[in-house]
């Protein structure tokens, strides 16, 4: 019987996994070889959602480049347009009245929790729990609402200008954020009742996925998913652009690096940039929300990279000025790009069923990586 | 006694179960009838571009071409000649709808308070060639409710 067993027939499987899987978040194909059931490599192919986005940028002026960066990371556009504008600043040398910075910071922490939102969705989603994603949603649409009566758009807002914003906040935005954050605050529970603390759910995400912190500093991890192994390293309190050296709040940090952590930290950071919202409403000064701009936006010659927080990870823009009224090269340095290599790392020697958790768990939105 | 009890208990029981469903099935509504009912938009909705006319029922755009240059998909096309009074008008404005992105570069980059956002939103149509938006159509729609200009540093 034991020699039968040892002459079973064992071959590794290389199968597709996309270009259309419902839960791939968008077009990524992975490739993937199997044991069995065990997951022995991943290659994930991507560039199905390529568009020239950094070639395109070198064809249209500093200005026109904003709108098209809200279609990289297309669930957080206002935070795209924060890396560029930020960046573009830099190299001007432009100054930004401090009512432009708070209403930057409000916007971008509600985009956060906006992201975080569909995160939570569609990670219940991946792992069969669809209720979670129509209650993530509920509360999301309060927030698009915010944002459409803000900025005009519900997805594509081409809001942060430079030199600061396009327009100011209408009369009743912070009744209506406020009341928001209070409706979130409850739903918040409610998600924890429904999906965090559920023993499937729990089953599933303890322990899997581990990725420890000095492979997360090694790939180069960052966001949440950094956070979550351990490494306590936020732009927003390690290199303060904005005001964000203004607000008190805490980096939630995890521990194993597993799947439930990096959970428990994109939960927890929601509750955090609540508070951030809530401090930024209270001591929201007066004044333009546009600086001195010139009427031609030609910057000097030289380059400039900014970083912002975004709620993927750190989001950076690297641009390169010849002098002209277009950038000679806008380089995007995407966190989804990063962590998507990661998969390989977390999902290799588990089974196959909890690769879609691992997909889940580092968030990416393919429209950024492949850009 | 025990079955009255029991009884009880189940109705108790059932209405527990069924506390989110009552609760949802007694409040109010927020399912709207489209396309019977429709949805207030926020001022500064960001439709599509429309010319907006003056008093007389007039463009007020003069094609000095600005909103062209700002137009980052390139879908404006305008093309002007003097007028009776010696003044620059616009004679052709043309929209192409199937590449604009709404982004609302061109209205701030107007000097002549000739453009806005209208706030429509059911785009769709048949021939691709009815979205190439004319003159006439767009000043039409720039008389409608809904139109606004916001441009950089309003307040709305």
């Amino acid at each position: 019987m034991t020699s039968a067993k040892q002459e079973l027939h064992r071959e590794e499987m290389v199968i597709n996994m996309g270009p259309q899987h419902p839960s791939t978040h968008g077009v990524l194909r992975a490739v993937v070889t199997l044991e069995g059931e065990t997951v022995r490599g991943v290659d994930p192919v991507i560039g199905y959602l390529h568009r020239c986005f950094e070639k395109i940028c070198e064809q249209k002026t500093w200005t026109q480049v904003i709108p098209y960066t809200d279609r990289t990371d297309y669930v957080a556009a206002l935070t795209n347009e924060l890396a560029y504008v930020l960046a573009v600043e830099k190299l001007m040398g432009l100054e930004v009245p401090e009512r432009a910075q708070y209403i930057r910071v409000i916007m971008a922490e509600l985009q956060r929790i906006a992201s975080h939102l569909l995160w939570f969705g569609t990670f219940g989603n991946d792992l069969g729990a669809f209720t979670p994603f129509l209650y993530a949603f509920r509360e999301r649409e309060t927030l698009i609402d915010i944002f459409e009566k803000t900025t005009g758009a519900r997805l594509t807002y081409n809001y942060i200008r430079l030199g600061g914003v396009r327009n100011d906040l209408p009369a009743d935005f912070e009744r209506e954020t406020l009341a928001f954050l209070e409706k979130l605050e409850k739903g918040l529970e409610e998600y924890h009742n429904l999906l965090i603390g559920n023993a499937i759910f729990e089953y599933r995400t303890k322990g899997l996925g581990v990725l420890t912190a000095e492979q997360a500093v090694a790939w180069g991890a960052s966001g949440p998913t950094l956070r979550a192994s351990g490494v306590a390293w936020d732009l927003r309190k390690s290199e303060p652009y904005l005001v964000y050296d203004r607000f008190d709040f805490e980096v939630p940090v995890g521990q194993k690096g597993d799947i439930y952590d990096r959970c428990i930290c994109r939960m927890k950071e929601m509750e955090e940039s609540a508070k951030i919202v809530r401090q930024a409403l209270e001591g929201l000064p007066e004044g333009d929300v546009v600086g001195k701009v010139p009427r031609v936006i030609k910057p000097p010659q030289g380059q400039a990279y900014a970083a912002v927080e975004a709620p993927r990870g750190e989001l950076g823009c690297f641009v390169v000025s010849d002098g002209g009224i277009k950038p000679y090269r806008v380089k995007w340095r995407s966190p989804c790009f990063v962590h998507l290599q990661l998969l390989d790392v977390i999902a290799r020697g588990e089974l196959v069923a909890d690769f879609i958790a691992n997909i889940g768990s580092i968030d990416i939105i393919l429209g950024e990586v492949d850009r | 006694m025990s079955y009255v009890r029991n009884v009880a208990n189940v109705v108790a029981t059932l209405l527990v179960g069924l506390r989110v469903t009552l609760r949802e099935w007694f409040s109010r509504s927020i399912t709207l009838q489209y396309p019977e009912q429709r949805w207030e938009l926020p001022r500064g909705y960001r439709g599509h571009p429309v010319l907006l006319s003056d008093e007389e029922g007039k463009t007020k755009c003069t094609a000095c071409g600005l909103c062209v240059r700002a137009c980052p998909t390139d879908v404006i096309t305008v093309k002007g000649a003097k007028g009776e009074d010696g003044k620059r008008v616009a004679t052709e404005w043309v929209l192409d709808m199937s590449r604009c992105i709404q982004c609302n570069l061109c209205v701030e980059a107007c000097k002549f308070d000739a453009l806005a956002m209208s706030d429509r939103y059911e785009l769709a149509c048949y021939r691709r060639e009815d979205l190439l938006y004319d003159m006439d159509t767009l000043l039409e729609l720039g008389r409608g409710d809904g139109v606004a200009a916001i441009t950089v540093g309003d307040k709305l």
